[in-house]
């Protein structure tokens, strides 16, 4: 699976939209009332996704390749020495 | 067996007269008896601390001088936006002079010990002080003030915070704009050990004090911590505006594929193409992405003391 349908709610959202826009065509709604249908759809995953802060679709802990370092160990505070 | 002077250390001096009388008189028996008891029950008391046994309880009885805790007053504070008291009278240019000039270990001193004064939640507000990793090395020489022998506020911790600790050392990888802050001397994958795998289940409470201590903070606020400047000011407005992008660029290019006459799955894919490079192209022009996009992967701007 490619990273940026895994990674971010970025490439799915835009295809749930137009994904959205062909139904909506196929069923037989006119273009100007299935493009905002779709675009309001992809606009909605992608707030959702932004509002959850990243726990939208997301299967446990992300896994960490050895060489990607652990953003806590950033800061190191100066504490009893 | 030679005659040795009096030192002027009284303490001293009592430990080598009473070693060196006679143990097998009951009353010495007695005493070794009880300076045994006593350190037993400071090794028990001090069971979490970092310092054991008689070393921990000489650290505790020792007082902060006058100047220290003045210091100490003018860094809490500067964490509440005010003058430092103990030097209102001297104009800001001499004392920022003072504290700055040629003493960056001082200054370094002085921002710890407000960083950790916030932490402590003297100024929850005020928790905007990044860390840069520069930074940080010169603060893991410095020495911090308000340090683990002697401050009060190390006390065992009631038992509702320390099972507060304990669930947030167990809740596992912080999510964005938290960070975990290590004392010096923490190695990586410390807090993972710490948490998981050491100590048994039952020695949950003080395994959770141990980690707070660890940290050098205390109870409830303690492991994991808000900072609110990693990342674009305006990232908020940045991402909302990013996925009405999002949403028009796909449905934009859907469109015009469907009235080109292509197949769905083809429109479909013009239109994620359209989207994802459209508006990633539109989000992160001159630079901002690095910001707004990775704001965990960027270590936040130091911001130094208000002096």
């Amino acid at each position: 699976m490619p990273a940026v349908l895994r990674t971010e709610i970025y490439a799915i959202a835009a295809a749930a939209g137009s994904l959205v826009i062909v139904i909506a065509v196929a069923l037989g709604l006119s273009t100007p009332v299935a493009a905002p249908l779709g675009a309001l759809v992809a606009i909605g995953l992608r707030l959702m996704r932004c509002a959850s802060g990243g726990r939208l679709l997301a299967r446990g802990r992300a896994r960490r390749s050895k060489q990607t370092p652990r953003r806590w160990h950033y800061r190191v505070m100066p504490v009893g020495t | 067996m030679l005659a040795t002077a009096p030192s002027g250390n009284v303490a001293r001096d009592a430990d080598e007269t009473e070693r060196s009388a006679p143990r097998a008189t009951r009353e010495g028996r007695a005493r070794q008896a009880r300076r045994e008891a006593g350190r037993r029950a400071a090794r028990r008391r001090h069971t979490g601390c970092r310092l054991r046994g008689s070393r921990a309880l000489r650290a505790r009885r020792t007082a902060p001088s006058a100047a220290e805790r003045r210091r100490s007053a003018d860094v809490v504070a500067l964490c509440r936006g005010r003058r430092p008291s103990s030097s209102a009278r001297e104009p800001a240019r001499a004392r920022r002079q003072r504290i700055c000039a040629g003493d960056e270990q001082r200054v370094a001193r002085l921002h710890a010990e407000l960083v950790e004064h916030v932490l402590r939640g003297v100024a929850r507000g005020a928790l905007r002080l990044g860390l840069g990793r520069h930074r940080a090395r010169r603060y893991r020489k410095a020495r911090s003030l308000a340090s683990t022998r002697r401050d009060p506020h190390l006390a065992r911790p009631p038992r509702h915070a320390r099972v507060r600790v304990l669930r947030l050392a167990r809740r596992g990888a912080p999510r964005a704009r938290h960070r975990w802050l290590l004392r010096p001397g923490a190695r990586r994958g410390h807090r993972r050990r710490c948490a998981a795998r050491r100590a048994p289940r039952r020695d949950t409470a003080r395994r959770a004090h141990r980690l707070a201590l660890c940290r050098g903070l205390r109870g409830r606020c303690a492991l994991r911590v808000r900072v609110r400047d990693a990342g674009h000011p305006h990232r908020a407005a940045i991402r909302v505006l990013d996925a009405f992008g999002l949403g028009l660029f796909a449905a934009a290019g859907t469109t015009k594929s469907l009235d080109l006459g292509m197949g769905g799955i083809a429109a479909v894919a013009l239109g994620v193409l359209t989207a994802v490079v459209a508006a990633s192209r539109a989000t992160c022009s001159r630079g901002s992405c690095r910001r707004s996009c990775a704001p965990r992967s960027t270590p936040s701007r130091p911001r130094p003391a208000r002096l």
